[in-house]
């Protein structure tokens, strides 16, 4: 029995050949490797989901203020005030989840790191609001971060998530593909059209690079959370739709892993380019160090 | 899935404490003084993510999501660890852009262990005392230090045998023939301390360290 595997065709064909779904998949590999038994690693999961949880009503419930100043509470700002443009509530609630659970994170506060710290609010955010605004059940929604959890494995197959290494497309833009695979698990549990979101969301954060001002999980990581949040909305309504990427998914990954490569170091995680070197970015570097 | 953590980077926070605990786990006694570089993006960026406090607060042993962190100095004051961090920005091309170096001491031993932080909080530590090795702390490890020496790789994976202990992955490391060798044993189920007994009794045995692996319970 191996749950081994090198990319996403060959994933595929393995829960197939398997007679298997990408959650069963997911915890019999848990299983397997960890030695561990199927309820305690869905014991483990609703832990996580449950500091999600927290991490979220802490920024929407008081205002987060960071040490430097960069980040300022808008999660809780944007909760209060009832904005007309949006009238889906949870397109809403998605953005406001993803942003408060980012300045949490931010300032220091407990969250978790899914798939990395700098865009940890992106996943929750797009699928604890879909719970609420879907009603969907809790085994649906496990089921999401399963299958959420499923594409960052396939990612890293290929690209370390780390804006060091492969810059924002490796940290923002992996768990806006996580995420965007997840909602369509949700909604419609059908594994093509998952990976169908997973690629369209993830084709269109490459590039993105990693430039936070004074080296700070702040700007533009922050907001950069919502905005990725309604990325992944954007590509799983596409793929929902039946809108397919062209380029393949385990194609779109090597691509991000080569401009991941030709990006210049001073794009990845090192504060010496980008926003970081912009006049107000260098001001804030400043008085903050 | 990534583990719970205190933000606000998995690489520059999460993953560097994780790297000092498994530093510590591996010093295997007592520290009273650390001396640790931060090298590339580490360097440049590492004060704005807490990775000092970070990296202290691993080698006290705490965890990733203990909301003491941002003290950790004061804790380490308390408790008579003597520390200094050095920033180096030019990464040498072999490293990881993400790299600690740990010197640690105490008044009997001294080592240097070097680690990479790769991102979502996994770690690698990839130098012991210049010997290359690839540790994570993700399952289970014996590390042997021993007398380079007829028959003590056969001794030991015999002893793991009778226990119904299964080798993942064995890999031995040596500077010079008939000195002292390093191994590293990744196992599929947990160690007990009997076995560990029996292996420390082996005469060309100097050391035996044992890391259960999960340091933070983490599925993937």
């Amino acid at each position: 029995m191996s749950f081994q595997f090198s990319d996403t065709r060959d994933l595929i064909e393995t829960i197939e050949k398997k007679g298997l779904t990408l959650e069963e998949f997911m915890i019999q590999r848990e299983t397997f490797y960890q030695d561990i038994k199927p309820e305690n690693i869905y014991r483990e999961l609703d832990h996580r989901i449950e500091t999600m949880r927290d991490s979220l009503k802490k920024g929407l419930n008081s205002p987060q203020y960071s040490c430097s100043g960069l980040t300022r509470g808008n999660a809780h700002k944007m909760h209060s005030i009832s904005q007309p443009l949006l009238k889906d509530p949870f397109y809403q609630k998605a953005l406001q989840y993803s942003l408060a659970i980012a300045e949490v994170n931010a300032c220091r506060g407990k969250i978790v790191s899914f798939p990395t710290a700098g865009s940890c609010g992106i996943i929750p955010g797009v699928l604890l609001a879909c719970a609420e605004s879907h009603e969907i059940s809790h085994s649906t929604l496990q089921r999401a971060f399963l299958v959420a959890s499923v594409i960052g494995l396939v990612i890293e197959k290929k690209v370390p998530m780390a804006g060091a290494e492969g810059g924002c497309q490796a940290e923002c833009g992996a768990a806006a593909s996580m995420a965007a695979g997840g909602l369509v698990s949700a909604i419609n549990n059908d594994t093509e059209l998952i990976f169908q979101a997973a690629a369209l969301a993830l084709k269109n954060a490459l590039g993105l690079v990693c430039d936070p001002v004074a080296g700070l999980v702040e700007v533009p990581c922050v907001k950069r959370n919502a905005f990725y949040a309604s990325h992944a909305i954007t590509a799983a309504y596409l793929a929902l739709n039946g809108v397919q990427s062209i380029i393949p998914f385990d194609e779109v990954i090597t691509a991000m892993k080569s401009i991941g490569q030709q990006l210049p170091t001073t794009l990845k995680e090192s504060a010496l380019g980008g926003l970081a070197r912009t006049p107000t970015g260098l001001k804030y570097q400043k008085s903050i160090l | 899935m990534g583990p719970v953590i205190i933000g606000p980077s998995s690489s520059h926070t999460a993953g560097v404490l994780k790297l000092a605990q498994l530093s510590k786990i591996i010093f295997q006694s007592p520290l009273t003084r650390a001396s640790i570089i931060f090298y590339g993006s580490l360097a440049h960026t590492g004060k704005g993510h807490g990775s000092d406090r970070a990296v202290i607060a691993g080698l006290l042993g705490m965890a990733m999501d203990d909301e003491n962190i941002a003290n950790s100095f004061e804790l380490a004051h308390h408790q008579k660890l003597e520390f200094e961090i050095k920033n180096i920005y030019e990464c040498p091309d072999n490293y990881h852009s993400n790299t600690v170096q740990f010197t640690l001491a105490n008044q009997s031993r001294c080592m240097t262990i070097r680690g990479a932080s790769l991102g979502g909080g996994y770690v690698e530590v990839q130098d012991i005392d210049g010997y290359e090795v690839s540790l994570a702390g993700e399952s289970p490890t014996l590390v042997v230090w021993h007398h380079d020496e007829i028959g003590v790789i056969a001794r030991v994976s015999q002893t793991l045998a009778n226990h119904g202990i299964n080798i993942a992955a064995l890999t031995s490391h040596r500077r010079e023939k008939g000195e002292e060798a390093l191994l590293v044993i990744k196992v599929d189920t947990c160690i007990t301390d009997e076995i560990l007994e029996t292996l420390k009794d082996f005469s060309a045995v100097y050391r035996v360290l044992y890391i259960p692996g999960i340091l933070s319970g983490e599925i993937s």
